[in-house]
């Protein structure tokens, strides 16, 4: 286990430099694929990697991949705050995907997806406890020593909140961090709607973050509802999180999340020219 | 290493909230119930349109 530590440490590291390269990227999707693939121009895309059979790619990807813009697989099911150890048969199919797609890296969320074997379907928030957090730490070194690409994970969006909490979410995330030596996929509409719902400020929490661990950054929009912070991914990004943008800096990547309700394609650009000139990043 | 019975612990108040998602029914979880109401529904709607 040492040695498998050392060695995701090291492929951290080389993550970090890897990523450099991302730039500006979107969220593919079946009902984007023509739209990323003729009209849009980004550094690369990620996918949702639990729809994907790494033995047949829908063919948009195989074209992106043929212009050499990277695929990054970004996996909603591995559910690695469960109480359970991840499942290996998901780890492998996460693993294949990573490897037909010479993916630089995955990632996966701070969340539960399952209990007590219900599939809840959505990213339900953990308990801010010492114990989540020491089986958290665990499932992510296990999926580390399966996956053959260093893991990103990323801080949620929570609805809910347990009143069993007694570690701020920045330093859980960040002791989540520094114990497993996972990449960040920070998140900065997640950190805006935890603001909105229990007033945890989102600068304090980028204070706190090792900044050098970003591996990409996601930019979405939500809709406020009956006085909560919905993270949709339907709805334009933001002025907040727009603001929020610019204050995490210079970044490997970021990118442009977009789940329903799509708009033109020119407001998807003027979306991703924005991400574009708020972090600096250039044309990769 | 996270023990046995941190998992079981944390095994044991995930499945509750679970359980209380699904049924609809706050009681208990002191939690927010608008919140509580809004992340049902949308487990529920998840589980009817998966």
């Amino acid at each position: 286990m040492a040695v498998a530590a050392a060695a995701g440490a090291a492929a951290g590291v080389a993550a970090v430099a890897e990523a450099a390269a991302l730039g500006v990227g979107i969220g593919w999707r079946p009902e984007l694929d023509l739209t990323i693939e003729r009209s849009l121009d980004v550094d690369f895309v990620e996918v949702i990697a639990d729809y994907l059979d790494a033995k047949d790619l829908p063919t948009s990807l195989t074209v992106l991949r043929s212009r050499g813009v990277p695929v990054v697989p970004h996996s909603i099911g591995l559910s690695l705050g469960s109480a359970e150890q991840p499942d290996r048969r998901r780890l492998r199919r996460l693993g294949a995907l990573a490897e037909v797609l010479d993916a630089p890296v995955v990632s996966d969320h701070l969340c539960f997806t399952r209990a007590g074997g219900f599939e809840a379907g959505h990213l339900l928030p953990l308990p801010l406890t010492r114990d989540a957090l020491d089986v958290v730490v665990e499932n992510i070194r296990i999926a580390q020593d399966q996956l053959p690409v260093p893991l990103a994970v990323e801080n949620i969006a929570a609805l809910i909140d347990w009143p069993e909490s007694v570690i701020p979410e920045h330093a859980f995330l960040a002791e989540v961090l520094e114990r497993t030596d996972a990449l960040l996929l920070l998140d900065v509409e997640n950190l805006y709607a935890n603001w909105r719902n229990f007033g945890r400020d989102p600068l304090e929490v980028l204070k706190c973050l090792p900044h050098e661990r970003v591996a990409y950054v996601h930019v979405a929009g939500g809709v406020m509802d009956r006085g909560l912070w919905r993270d949709t991914h339907a709805h334009p990004v933001p002025d907040e999180v727009w603001d929020l943008l610019a204050e995490v800096g210079d970044v490997p990547g970021a990118m442009l999340e977009r789940d329903a309700a799509y708009p033109s394609n020119q407001a998807l650009r003027d979306e991703l020219d924005r991400i574009r000139a708020t972090i600096g990043v250039t044309h990769a | 290493m996270a023990s046995t019975e941190a998992r079981a612990r944390l095994a044991a108040a995930q499945r509750r909230l679970v359980e209380a998602l699904v049924s609809g029914d706050p009681e208990g979880t002191g939690m927010d119930p608008v919140a509580f109401e809004i992340q049902s529904a949308l487990l529920e709607h998840r589980r009817r349109h998966p």
